[in-house]
C-alpha cells in the first residue's frame, strides 16, 4: 500500500500516469479489517469483561458494541464508497471540515493505531509467557513474572518495527489465509462450547447471577472492548489496490462487523459455559486470570489441546496486527508529515529501503513506550478511547459531506436511515468514552493530553506550514474592502455577459441601505478535478473580465472589494465566501434553466438550501426601472425579504407594487392589508406604493402565470421544503420561476438557528 | 430465569438482529447502486423516489 498512489512523471513532452495496481478481492479487505478487529480485542477483552461485567455482561458487551460499531461502520463505508483512496479518517475530514480538523484526525489516527500496536504486543506477550509458565520454561512469579511480560512485548514490538522498516508487509492472499484461520479456529471454539452447552445444559447455570456487578458496568466494558471493532480503518486505507473500490470497500466493512460479532459472541458464551468444578463461581474464576482469563476458560473447555489451541490464534492474530498497525500508524504521520503539518523529516524516505524511518522511529517509541510503561487495562483503554474520539469525528464528517458535497461525490454506498445511524454513533460513543474513566483514569489522561497537545502543534506549527491541498479553495485575488460597514453584501458574478445588470441591481441595494452598506464582488473559478489547482490560473480568464464588468458600473458609484477564488465545486465555494465574509445579502444570477436531478440547478440548488444568509437570485433583470412588481404571497417566511426586495426595487416614482394572494375555492384568503400595514414601518417605504389583490383559483399555477404576464418583475419567495418533498410534489415557487418568462427575482431569507447548524454541519 | 437474564435475552436479540438487518440492508443498498452505476447523492436519491425499491 503504497502513499501516492498515482502521480504523473514527465517524459519528454508526454505526462506518463503511474498508479498502483489494484488486486484487492472483497475477501483480501474483508480479512484484513477481521484480522485487525480479532487481533487483541477479544482475547483479552473476555477475561476482563466477566471480571467487570460478569457472565451475562460479556455476552452484551459484544454484541451492543458490534450494533454501535455498525453505525460507524456505514459512515466509514459511505465515505470510503466516495473517496475510494488510501488515507481514511485523515482524508474524510480533510475533505468535509478542512485543514485543522484534518490535521486533528491524523494526528488522533497516528495514536490510536500505536497504542492498538503496543495492545497486540502486550497480548502476544500475555498468552506467550503464560503458555510458556504452564510449560515449565519459565518459572518467575508477581513483579518478575510483569517484567517479563513487559520485555516480551517490547521484543515482539521491536521485531516488527524492523520488519516495517525493511518494508515487508504482509497482505494479499497470505494475509487473508492467516485471518482465515484465526477466525476457523474461534469459530471452533465457540462451536464446542455450544455443544458443550447442548451435551451438559447444567453449564449454563454458570450465567447466574447474569449481571453481578449490576447493569452500569456494562458501559465500562463496553468501551473497554470498543478496540475490538476498530478494523474499517484499516480497510479504508486499502482503497488504491481494491478492485472496484466503490463497491468492495463498503461491504468489507460491513462484512467484517458481521463476521466478528458473532465469533466474539460465540468465544464469550464458549468460555463462561466451558468452566466447571473449579472450586470458585466460574465467573469470578474466569476474571482472577484478567486478560488471560480466555485462554484459562479455554484451557477448561477443551482440556487436552484448549490452550496450545489459543496460543497459537492468539500469536498469528497479534502479530498480524500489530504489523499491520504500525504500517498504519507510520503511514498515519508520514501523511502528516508529507503535508507539512509535522516537520518534513517525518516524510523522509530511507535511500536504499524506501521507507519512512523516521515517522516509523517515532511510531515505534509511542509502541514502546505504551507497552513498556502502561498496564495492560490502560493501553486498552487508550487505545479504546482514541478510537473512539476519531470514529466521533468520522461520524461527524459523513453528515457534513453528506449535506454539502452530496451532489458532488460520486456515492457507491448510501447509508439507510440516514442520519440517525452517524448521530447515534456520535452519541454513545461520547458515553462510552465518558464512562471510560471508570475503568482507567489514565486513559482519560492520556488520550485529552495527546489531543490538546496536538491542537497546539497545529496552532504553532501546522497552520503556517501545511501546504495547500487539493481540496482547499484557493483565494486567487483579493482586493478587500477599505472599511467594515453595517450591511454587506455579496455579489457572484460568473458571466460578462450579465455582470454589469447584476451589479446594477445591487447598487439599487446599496442606495436603499444607505451609508452603512458595503458591497464585495466575488468570482468562483472552477478548476476540473483533474486538474492541480497549481495550474489552474488558465480558468480565471473568464472571471476576471466579469469582475471587470461590474467594476466598471460600481467604481464611480460605491467602495467595493471584489474577489477570486479557485475551487472545485462553485456553489460550495460561494457559501463558503458567503459565511467567512459574513455577508448580509448574497446577490446571483439565474439563467431560468433546469438541470436535470435539480430543482433550480446544480450551482442554485446547494446555495439557496445551505447560504447562511439572505439570498437573491436574479433572472433576466436587465432593466433600470420596474413600475409594476407583483409579490405573490401566501404567508410563507421569505414573504418578509420579497417585500423588502420590491420596495428597493420598484421605481417610487409612479410606480407600484401589488401583493397577490391566491386561495382555492372554499379556502380563506391571507389578509394582505395587515400584511402590508405591518412590514411599512419596518422596510422604511411609503405604504401607497403597496395595493393588495386576491383570485380564487383551483389551478393556482395557471392563475399565476396568467397575472404575472402583466408585470415588469415578479418577486418571489423560494419554498423552504427539502429537495425530496420537491422531488415528490413540485413546488409552487420553484415551478413558476422556471415557467414564468420575464424578469424574475426568487428570495430566501436567512434561517436563523437552521442556518447556523447548516454551516457546521 | 431472572428478569435480568430475560432483559437480557431480549438486548442480544434485538442488536445482533441489528447487526443482520443492517447488513443484509447495506447489501442490497450496494448492489442496487451498481446494478445502474454509483452516482452523485441526488441521482441515488431520484432512483429511491422513482423506482421505490429501497
Amino acid at each position: 500500500m503504497n502513499e501516492n498512489s498515482e502521480k504523473d512523471i514527465e517524459a519528454g513532452s508526454h505526462r506518463i500516469s503511474t498508479e498502483l495496481s489494484r488486486n484487492l478481492t472483497l475477501l483480501h479487505v474483508t480479512m484484513m479489517g477481521v484480522g485487525m478487529m480479532i487481533g487483541a480485542g477479544v482475547f483479552l477483552g473476555v477475561g476482563n469483561a466477566i471480571k467487570v461485567a460478569g457472565p451475562g455482561g460479556v455476552i452484551l458487551t459484544f454484541s451492543l458494541n458490534a450494533l454501535i460499531a455498525m453505525f460507524t461502520a456505514m459512515s466509514y463505508a459511505e465515505l470510503s464508497s466516495a473517496v475510494p483512496k488510501a488515507g481514511g479518517a485523515y482524508n474524510f475530514a480533510r475533505i468535509g471540515f478542512g485543514r485543522g480538523t484534518s490535521f486533528l484526525a491524523g494526528w488522533m489516527e497516528w495514536f490510536a493505531s500505536s497504542v492498538a500496536g503496543s495492545l497486540y504486543a502486550v497480548t502476544f506477550a500475555l498468552y506467550t509467557v503464560n503458555y510458556l509458565s504452564q510449560l515449565g520454561i519459565i518459572t518467575a512469579e508477581g513483579f518478575q513474572l510483569i517484567l517479563i511480560e513487559k520485555a516480551v512485548a517490547v521484543t515482539i514490538a521491536c521485531f516488527f518495527i524492523y520488519i516495517n522498516y525493511r518494508g515487508v508487509s504482509e497482505t494479499g492472499n497470505l494475509g487473508a489465509f492467516f485471518t482465515l484461520g484465526q477466525t476457523a479456529t474461534l469459530l471452533f471454539i465457540a462451536a464446542v462450547g455450544i455443544f458443550t452447552a447442548f451435551s451438559d445444559p447444567g453449564r449454563l447455570e454458570n450465567f447466574k447471577p447474569f449481571m453481578p456487578n449490576g447493569w452500569d458496568k456494562l458501559l465500562i466494558t463496553m468501551g473497554f472492548t470498543y478496540v475490538a471493532f476498530e478494523g474499517f480503518e484499516v480497510i479504508a486505507q486499502a482503497g488504491d489496490e481494491t478492485i472496484d473500490p466503490r463497491r468492495n470497500l463498503p461491504k468489507a466493512m460491513i462484512y467484517s462487523i458481521f463476521i466478528v460479532v458473532f465469533t466474539y459472541v460465540g468465544v464469550a458464551f464458549a468460555a463462561i459455559v466451558g468452566v466447571k468444578n473449579v472450586g470458585q463461581v466460574p465467573w469470578e474464576w474466569i476474571g482472577s486470570f484478567g486478560g488471560k482469563g480466555f485462554g484459562e476458560a479455554v484451557s477448561q473447555l477443551i482440556p487436552s489441546y484448549g490452550n496450545i489451541l489459543v496460543t497459537i490464534t492468539v500469536i498469528f492474530a497479534s502479530t498480524s496486527a500489530l504489523n499491520a498497525t504500525v504500517f498504519s500508524a507510520t503511514r498515519a504521520s508520514y501523511a502528516l508529515g508529507r503535508d507539512n503539518m509535522l516537520p518534513p523529516f517525518f516524510a523522509k524516505l530511507h535511500p536504499k529501503k524506501r521507507t519512512p524511518y523516521i515517522a516509523l522511529l517515532f511510531t515505534g517509541l509511542i509502541v514502546i513506550a505504551t507497552a513498556a510503561f502502561l498496564p495492560t487495562i490502560d493501553v486498552a483503554s487508550s487505545a479504546s478511547m482514541m478510537f473512539l474520539f476519531l470514529f466521533f469525528l468520522v461520524n461527524l464528517c459523513v453528515i457534513r459531506i453528506r449535506r454539502n458535497m452530496g451532489d458532488e461525490m460520486e456515492y457507491g454506498f448510501v447509508m439507510p436511515l440516514f442520519p440517525i445511524p452517524p448521530v447515534c454513533g456520535i452519541l454513545i460513543q461520547a458515553v462510552l468514552a465518558a464512562w471510560l474513566i471508570h475503568m482507567s483514569y489514565i486513559a482519560w489522561i492520556v488520550g485529552p493530553v495527546w489531543i490538546i497537545s496536538g491542537i497546539i502543534i497545529y496552532h504553532l506549527y501546522s497552520k503556517h506550514k501545511a501546504t495547500i491541498t487539493e481540496d482547499e479553495i484557493v483565494v486567487l485575488k483579493d482586493e478587500p474592502i477599505p472599511e467594515k460597514k453595517d450591511f454587506r453584501i455579496l455579489i457572484s458574478v460568473a458571466n460578462p455577459a450579465n455582470a454589469v445588470s447584476l451589479a446594477m441591481n445591487c447598487y439599487k441595494f446599496c442606495k436603499a441601505k444607505g451609508d452603512k452598506t458595503e458591497i464585495e464582488v466575488i468570482n468562483m473559478v472552477p478548476v476540473p478535478p483533474q486538474v492541480p489547482l497549481s495550474e489552474a490560473s488558465k480558468y480565471s480568464q473568464a472571471g476576471e473580465e466579469a469582475i471587470g464588468e461590474a467594476m466598471l458600473y460600481l467604481a464611480p458609484r460605491c467602495n467595493f472589494g471584489s474577489t477570486m477564488r479557485y475551487c472545485r465545486s462553485i456553489a460550495r465555494g460561494i457559501v463558503s465566501a458567503a459565511s467567512e465574509r459574513k455577508a448580509d445579502l448574497l446577490i446571483m444570477g439565474w439563467q431560468g434553466q433546469k438541470k436535470k436531478g435539480f430543482t433550480l440547478g446544480s450551482k442554485v440548488d446547494p446555495v439557496m438550501e445551505r447560504a447562511g444568509c439572505n439570498v437573491a437570485l436574479f433572472k433576466d433583470c436587465n432593466q433600470n426601472k420596474y413600475l409594476n412588481v407583483l409579490v405573490p404571497y401566501a404567508g410563507g417566511p421569505n414573504s418578509n425579504l420579497a417585500i423588502e426586495v420590491a420596495s428597493i426595487m420598484v421605481e417610487h416614482d409612479g410606480g407600484r407594487v401589488i401583493i397577490f394572494n391566491m386561495a382555492r375555492p372554499g379556502e380563506p384568503t391571507q389578509d394582505v392589508d395587515a400584511f402590508i400595514d405591518e412590514r411599512i414601518p419596518k422596510i422604511n417605504a411609503p405604504r401607497s406604493l403597496f395595493e393588495s389583490k386576491y383570485a380564487i383559483s383551483n389551478k393556482r399555477f395557471d392563475t399565476l402565470i396568467e397575472e404575472a404576464e402583466n408585470y415588469d418583475l415578479v418577486i418571489i419567495g423560494a419554498t423552504r421544503e427539502s429537495f425530496f418533498k420537491q422531488q415528490m410534489r413540485k413546488s409552487l415557487p420553484e415551478e413558476f420561476a422556471l415557467h414564468h418568462k420575464k424578469p424574475l427575482i426568487m428570495v430566501k431569507e436567512k434561517q436563523q438557528i437552521k442556518s447556523f447548524v447548516n454551516r457546521w454541519i | 430465569m431472572t428478569i435480568d437474564i430475560i432483559i437480557g435475552i431480549i438486548i442480544l436479540a434485538v442488536s445482533l438482529s441489528g447487526v443482520v438487518i443492517f447488513t443484509l440492508w447495506s447489501r442490497h443498498i450496494i448492489d442496487r447502486i451498481h446494478f445502474d452505476s454509483p452516482g452523485t447523492l441526488k441521482e441515488i436519491q431520484e432512483t429511491i423516489i422513482n423506482e421505490r425499491k429501497f
